[in-house]
Parts: structure tokens; sequence; C-alpha cells
């Protein structure tokens, strides 16, 4: 393996929520229609890095990230571990993965089992992997919960003596007992309060420089998201619009939608700035998606060729990609070939 | 990653922390569920009377002045109450009182053995028909549905006619009707715990099947499950008493309190007071059931997010 | 913005506990005095057992039991409201005076109803209009509320419609009887942010047209400061701080202000750092007798842990409850 393949590779990665047909549309041999949660999209992370996924609900994050630990079937596409192909369904099959890509649920009210100990929950790794011995374990469960915040004290207690901060806390301990090197976080500080969601996130980023760990960070939280990430990939109806680096993208969007989402944002003053790009309507099916641009049937800005072929990934900048015909800013040099140039317009 | 060294060198808080780990004792823990439960009225009531029905089930014979079948027709017939017979005698000289007390044994006793071995059969079915899902769980839930249509009388008449009346196939047709509630009670809470994140997370960490749910679904089930058994202890003993009732139950002279009451019958003139006993029995284990089936089921609401059970 | 304005609600000393099983008491809304003037938008920015949920029950005497409103006036044009009876709340109040509208829309639409009947509902309990008036005003209240196609949509069920959408049709239910306050309790929490937006155009727009007072309650800080005219920030029961929301951005006095400002990410500034406020939400049922934010203040004195600090003006329409803001300021602090 070199030393400079990226430790996460996803290449065109599709994922098919099959539709039950009425015994009707059966008879009738209707085609089968699907939720395309996911169609199509291709990213990679380097080591050390934290990748953030930012959409709205429905546009598939949450989906995706399941699928990199092997919660969700892959209908079409890659998925590559150090260089290594992990698509199939057997590769979950023994727990070798598992050791090193590890999983923060959204839902820290939700992600652990009320009936065991905190203790037991951060131990059962160490068990599974068989790691340490006997009492050492224990010593390291301890070790990784302090680490996290939480006293060895309340170790017999259970989740739900527990704050949802607290909570979130002993989940990034049961993630990190393995000492994984892919940490996959969904949406980590949503379900918890505004004045604890920055130790979270400044928890996760502590923990992230001591341990080297590489970080995919789920939010919808755009502001969140600035924060914590180098790298951004924007998702809408399954697909990526735009990625990047974070602070570029954010300050200067090149994909409507991302303008669009930015523009959103509610902004901490004392009056609304007036929008300058407005989405019409509401997102579209992903069961019955739109032709061409999937952003066309909203998209203010959209022309004839938008409501025909979809844009596919191009790079505008280094290591920056847009799917648009028309990103914003810029003038296409040559529309037709997929390696574009373009040139910045201010 | 093998056993022993570690890149991550265990700190002196592991170290120092596992020596300080006070596990709480089970008297702690028992304390604190019954200061829990303190609160909770209709629990403490339906609890205590259930405790004192099984106390006499138990100590039957230290309690009861004869023994259930001794007649004793030298002595008056259909006595009333008096001091020597304080629930007076019925049609063979017997001790009603006697009687009643050894039928808490047969009607306690059946009730719990009936729903209980429904339930033990039950509840894995059901469970596995959750998890597993497909043709698997089809083909239990209709075996179900047709085991649930078929009235309990019915069935319990019917498995007499195949395999001869008496108390052993009492408690085999009550158990065959209880097993599909269990497992359809099972069933449904499997299927709405396997969605739950913590199982998900449980795979993430690489937990096998067997010990997902084993350790993971199952315990997160038994609240329901168990307020079920106790809801249906009552019933049971209603079952058993109108099984008995119609003569298809227990024979005499075994004293369950449903034979007493049919055989009350037919001296509803003569002496009223022997059908007022048993059937006095009767609705006070049944209310005593309900009772703590009902605190038991709010004691469990999701209000004290899965506290205890 | 309006320079003179009258006042439509004013609220003194609420409080508001529920009883706890063994004998104790939790206070969710502990001593609380503000008020609402006619046409403003009155932000609320508060996380999860602050109370101003609890709050906004309260003014309509909808807190659940075991809760119980323990004192307190709530006038309204004058008239303590808190002495109505139940009855006289439905029949003056809920519905016609004060409406609300809630977070999930999903859940507090009736999926059994079409949106048209929901919305009639409002009208035939509070108005004298015929059926034909009625429709009619269905239509314009849908219009109103931008959902495009109303003859045809107003005949569909809830679940027709999306997020957004059922959102506004909470809203259009909400000002059927033009309400004189409309209480919006997280209005847009569970919608996407380009749809949370579209929302607080529409309700901040309201106000050109004589509309209603609105009380916007949210735990998203940038939300509450972007849409309010003044914002008052409640914490474990007690109002902190309470400005208008341009004193409150460039001015913040409370350390729980400072601390929310400091931890909460703001696209609207570059490079930003942030600090997250040490601790944890107390335990409402075991508050002390001192600050409520004592134990996760960095500037707490001993002072703090023994007396609740009452609120003090430090500014125009700019109010602080701390010990460090005792001394009203002349010329500055």
């Amino acid at each position: 393996m070199e030393t400079n393949t990226p430790l996460l590779q996803v290449e065109d990665l599709k994922i098919h929520f099959p539709l039950r047909r009425s015994l009707w549309k059966m008879v009738v041999n209707e085609p089968k229609k699907s939720v395309k949660a996911v169609d199509g999209v291709s990213f990679s992370i380097d080591k050390g890095k934290t990748l953030a996924i930012v959409g709205e609900s429905g546009c598939g994050k949450t989906t995706l990230g399941r699928s990199l630990v092997g919660l969700n079937t892959l209908v079409g596409g890659k998925i590559l571990y150090k260089g290594e192909d992990i698509s199939a369904n057997n590769a979950w099959a023994t727990n070798r993965l598992r050791k090193e890509i590890q999983y923060i649920f959204q839902n820290p009210y939700a992600s652990l089992n009320p009936k065991m100990t905190i203790l037991n929950t951060v131990q059962r790794p160490l068990e599974i992997f068989s790691m340490y011995d006997g009492k050492h374990r224990t010593e390291r469960a301890l070790d990784i919960l302090g680490r996290t915040g939480i006293s060895p004290a309340l170790a017999f207690r259970y989740p739900h003596e527990f704050s949802g901060g607290q909570r979130q806390r002993i989940c990034i301990a049961r993630a990190l007992a393995v000492e994984p090197e892919l940490i996959i976080a969904d949406e980590p500080t949503s379900a918890l309060d505004v004045s604890i969601q920055c130790q979270i996130l400044d928890l996760l980023m502590e923990l992230q420089r001591e341990l080297t760990l590489t970080m995919l960070f789920i939010s919808h939280d755009l502001g969140v998201v600035d924060y914590i990430s180098d790298e951004v990939i924007i998702m809408y109806l399954g697909h990526i619009v735009e990625k990047g680096n974070t602070h570029a993208i954010f300050k200067h969007p090149a994909h409507p939608y991302t303008q669009a989402l930015l523009e959103a944002l509610p902004r901490r003053g004392s009056s609304r700035h007036q929008a300058k790009l407005k989405l019409e309507g509401y997102i579209s099916s992903a069961i019955d998606p739109p032709k061409g641009c999937l952003l066309h049937p909203r998209c203010p800005y959209a022309k004839n060729i938008c409501a025909t072929v979809p844009p596919s990934m191009k790079e505008v900048d280094k290591d920056r990609y847009v799917a648009c015909h028309f990103p914003l800013g810029m003038t296409v040099d040559n529309r037709d070939s997929d390696r574009i140039s373009f040139i910045a317009k201010e | 990653m093998s056993t022993g060294e570690s890149p991550h060198p265990v700190s002196e808080i592991g170290l120092v922390a596992r020596d300080m780990l006070k596990k709480p004792s089970v008297r702690e823990r028992v304390k604190n569920f019954f200061s829990f439960a303190k609160g909770n009225k209709k629990l403490m009531i339906g609890g205590f009377m259930l405790l004192f029905i099984a106390v006499v089930a138990l100590c039957a014979p230290l309690i009861a002045p004869y023994t259930y079948n001794e007649m004793r027709t030298s002595e008056t017939l259909l006595e009333a109450p008096s001091w020597k017979h304080p629930f007076g005698t019925d049609n063979f000289g017997r001790d009603v009182f006697s009687r009643v007390v050894y039928g808490t044994r047969v009607s306690l006793g059946i009730a719990i053995l009936c729903v209980g071995l429904g339930t033990i059969v039950g509840v894995p079915i059901g469970m596995l028909a959750g998890y597993l899902g497909g043709w698997f769980d089809i083909l239990i839930m209709r075996l179900s549905d047709v085991i649930m249509t078929i009235p309990t009388i019915l069935m319990a008449v019917t498995i007499t006619a195949i395999m001869g009346s008496g108390l052993k196939v009492v408690i085999f047709a009550l158990a065959l009707v209880y097993i599909p509630g269990a497992a359809r009670l099972a069933r449904s809470m499997v299927y709405s715990i396997k969605e739950r994140e913590y199982v998900a997370a449980a795979k993430v960490i690489g937990e096998p099947q067997h010990r997902i749910l084993w350790r993971y679904i199952f315990p997160n089930c038994i609240g329901p499950i168990i307020v079920q058994f106790t809801l249906r202890l009552s019933s049971a003993v209603l079952a058993e008493a109108g099984i008995s009732y119609l003569g298809y139950g227990t024979q005499p002279p075994i004293p369950s309190w449903g034979l007493m009451l049919s055989d009350s019958q037919g001296y509803m003139w003569q002496a009223p007071i022997l059908c007022i006993f048993p059937g006095l029995a009767i609705l006070v284990l049944v209310l005593a059931g309900n009772l703590f089936g009902d605190g038991l089921r709010d004691l469990l609401d999701p209000r004290f997010k899965g506290r205890f059970v | 913005m309006k320079t003179k304005r009258s006042e439509y609600i004013r609220v003194e000393h609420l409080t508001t506990s529920f009883k706890l099983p063994h004998g104790r008491r939790l206070v969710a809304v502990d001593d609380l005095s503000f008020n609402i003037y006619h046409g403003e938008i009155l932000g609320v920015v508060g996380e999860s057992g602050s109370g101003k949920s609890v709050m906004a029950k309260s003014l309509l005497q909808l807190v659940p039991p075991p809760g119980t409103i323990d004192s307190g006036k709530v006038f309204l044009n004058g008239v303590d409201i808190l002495t109505y009876s139940d009855k006289e709340m439905r029949s003056n109040i809920r519905g016609t005076e004060i409406s609300m509208i809630f977070q999930e829309p999903m859940s507090a639409l009736n999926p059994s109803f079409s949106v048209k009947w929901q919305i009639e509902e409002v009208l035939r309990l509070h108005t004298t209009l015929n059926k034909q008036e009625r429709y009619e005003r269905v239509l314009d209240l849908l219009r109103k509320v931008s959902i495009p196609d109303p003859e045809k949509r107003m005949k569909e069920y809830p679940h027709q419609f999306s997020g957004g959408m059922q959102q506004r049709v909470l809203i259009a239910i909400a000002l059927a009887s033009s309400p004189r306050l409309l209480i919006a309790d997280e209005p847009t929490t569970a919608l996407d942010v380009t749809v949370q937006a579209d929302i607080m155009d529409f309700l901040e727009g309201m106000r050109q047209n004589d509309g209603p007072s609105i009380l916007l309650i949210s735990h998203n800080l940038n939300l509450v400061t972007e849409r309010s005219d003044r914002i008052m920030v409640m914490y474990a029961g007690r109002i902190m701080e309470m400005a208008t929301s341009i004193d409150l951005v460039n001015n913040p006095l409370h350390p729980y202000t400072i601390g929310l400002m400091d931890s909460v990410p703001d696209m609207g500034k570059e490079g930003q750092k942030l600090t997250a406020i040490p601790g944890e939400l107390p335990n409402l049922a075991e508050l002390g007798n001192g600050c409520v934010f004592y134990s996760r203040c960095s500037k707490a004195m001993p002072i703090c842990e023994k007396t609740k600090p009452e609120p003090v003006k430090v500014g125009t329409e700019h109010y602080c409850s701390c010990h460090l803001h005792q001394v009203v300021p002349d010329g500055g602090r």
C-alpha cells in the first residue's frame, strides 16, 4: 500500500431501496421502483483529515454513512478502504474491518443499550476483539471513559442516569475503545442542547488530534461543519453537487444549491440580509428524480441544458469540484469536455 | 492488536479507577427497587394480595384444619359456617374452608404453570420470528392465528376428547392457548427494538447475532412480557374455573374452585353459602393479578425510561 | 421598527412548577416578569429546561398536570387572564386573542381531517360566519400563507403536504381568528434550513400589515437574534438577560449570553474560534438558592452561590439578572 493512498475511497456508490409493488402493479408488470437514496457518489478521505457530508433531510447522507460500516447494502459502486475493496457484503462477515472503522450515532438517547452498564458498554468492544486481558480491559475502558470526560465513579450506572451530552461522550468512548482509524460521526451533536454541542465538538477534535483519527462528519448544520471540517461534500437527492475545501466553498460557493443553503442560514445580527438566491418549490422525489440536473426544477439559473443533461463533476480549482453546467462566479472555457478549466469571474 | 501491550499505555486514571470501583451491592439495588415501587399503590396492594395467596397456597397443610377430601358424613352435611367449619361443609361433609385453602394451590398453581409454559414456549418462538422475519415469521404468525381463533373452552373440550380429562390435560390445553399470545407480543417487541440505534451500534462494534438477540433485544422486551404474564394469570384462573365447572378439567375430589362452584349449583337453595366462598376466592385472586399487572404496567411506562425492567 | 409601542401583555412574577413524587417540586418557571408590545417579535432563547415552553403554555393556562401555575399575573389589555376559568380561556383567549404553533407540524395536525376542515374549525368556534363566508376566509388564509392552488389543496389531508407546507397550514389555523399574539414554539426546528428561511420570512412579513405580535421561541440563537425585535434569554426557568436584538448581539452582558455567543457557530463571521460552556444543565428539581447559572459561570463570585440575582435595568430596554451588573451603570461599565 502506498503511503499516499487515501484512507477511504468511494467510487460511484449507489444505494437504492426497492419499493414493494402492489399485487395489481405486479400483474400489470409496471417497472420496479426504488428510492434512490444514494445515486452515484464518489469521494475520498486522506488519513488524519476530517471530511464533512452536508445536506438537508433526504439527501442520502445518513444512508451513505451507514453503508460505510456495512449497515446498508450497495446496489452499485465500490468502497475502498486502504486500497482494499470492501464493497461486498461478506467484507463485514468477519470483524476485521470493525476494528478499524467505527460509528457514532445521531441520537444519544437511543444508541446505548438501556440494560447495560456504561462500563460494560465500553468494555464489550474490547472483549469482542480480545484486546488486553481480563483486568486490563476494565482499566482500559475506564481510561477511555475518563478521556471523554466521564468519571470512573459512574461506571456501574445505566444510560438513563446520564444527560444527553454525557451519553454522547459514552458513545464516543465506545467507538474509540478499539482504537479505530476511521470514525464516522452521524450528526453527533444534533440531538444535544446548544450549550453542550460545542463541548462535544471540541472533544471530537481533541481526540482526533491525539489519536490521529480520520473523521467523516455527517451534518445538516453548516456552521458546525465550518468549524470542524477540512473538506466538505454537499449532497442533494443522493448526488454530490459540490466538494472541496470547506472554507473555500463556504466563502465562494460554486453550486447554486450551496449558495442557497448558505443564504438561508440565520446570521447572528439584528436584521435579515436579503437572500440573493432562493430556491423555488420543494425537494423532488427520490423515487422519480428529475431528468438532467436534479436541481433544475428549483434553480433560478436553470437553462435548457440543465433539464436534459445531468452535469458531471468538473474540477473548478485545485481539489474543488462542482456538478453544475453554470457554476456561480465562473465562466466556462470548454463545456463539452470533462476536464474543464474554469476562469473565476471575479 | 494482540493482548497485553498497547501503544496507548493505560494511564494512571485507569489503574487508580479500577481500585476505586464499587459495584452497587445486591442489597442496595433491591432497596432502590422497593423505594421506587412504593409509590405505586396498585402494585403494592396487588403484590401483597398475591403474596398472601401464595403463602396460603404454600402453607395449605398448616392453615387448613382438615384435608380437602375428608368426608365426615357422621357430622352434619351442608352445615352453615361455625367455629369448627368457618365456611361450612359441603354435601359430602367436607370442610369448605379447607377445600378453598387447598384450592388455592390448584388454581394458582395451574394458572402459573399454564401461563408460564405458554410464555416460556411462546416468547423464544416469537422472538425468532421477529428477528428473522421472512417465511419463518409468516409461518409462525399464521399458525398462531389458527390457534387463537379457537375459543379457550372449545380447545379444552377438544383436547379432553382426544386425551381424556384430568389435570394434565387442562394444563396442556391452557398452555397451548397462551403460546400464540406470548409469541405475538415477543415478535412485535423484537420488531420495534431491532430498528433501534443501540442494536445497530451493537452490530457496528461486532457483536455476533446470538448475543444481539440475547443481550440487546431480549432484556428490553421482558417488561411488557412480564406484564402480560401477570395479567394473564387472572384470565387463566377464570379459564380453569370455567373448564372445571363444565366438567372437563380437574376431576373430583381435587378442590378446584371452579369445580366447587359447579358442585354447589345443585345446592343453591339449601346452602347458598357453598358457592359464595369459592367464588370469592376466584374474585380475590383475579383482582390481585389484575391490580399487580396494572401497577407493573404503569411502573414500566416509558416515562421511567426503562428503569429496572 | 416602531418607535412608540403600546403594551399588549404584561407578565408579572409568573411561577409554574411541577409536583414530583416523594414531595419534591420542580420549578419550571421562576418569578418571570416581562412584557410584549403590540406588533413586535419578542424572541425567547433557551435550551431544554429553560422553561420557555412551559412559560408559553402558562400564558394559555395549558400547563399539563402535575404542573400548576403557582403565582403571578398575566395582564392582557389590563385584565389578568390567569384569573380566567378554563371556559373563559377557551372562548375569549385561546385561538382568538392568543394562538400557538408548534414544533412538529405533522403531529400538530389531525391526520383524519382535511386541511379545510381544520381551519374552518377555528372559524366555527370563534366567529359567526356562515358557510360561504367561512369558505372564502379559508381560501384567503391559504393564499396568505402562500399555499399554491388553494382551492384544490384545501380538500387534501395533512400527510399530502410537505413539512414546510404543513407548518404553513398550522400558521393559517393560528391566524384564522386574527389573534393579537402568535406564540411560535420552535416553529422551524423540524424543518430544513431552506424551508426555515421561508417560514421565518413569512412570519416576519406579517408585521407589515398590522399583524399580530409574535413570541418566537427557539434554541437557535442565530435565528432568534436575526428575526426578533427584542430578545429574552432564559435558563433554568429564569430570565438571564433581556434586550433589543441589536443590543444583545453587540453588547451581551450576562455570562450565559456571552457563553452562548461564543460557543455557537455563526456563519456571518470568518475564522471563528468557539469556546464551550463547561458543565451540564442543572437538575431543575435540585436548584439551590443561588444563581441558576452558578455552576457553569466563569465569572462566578461567592454571592452568586447564595442569592439569586434580580433583573436590573442596564440600558434602554436592556435588563440583566447577574450579580456582576447589579449596579446600574452611569456612562458604561
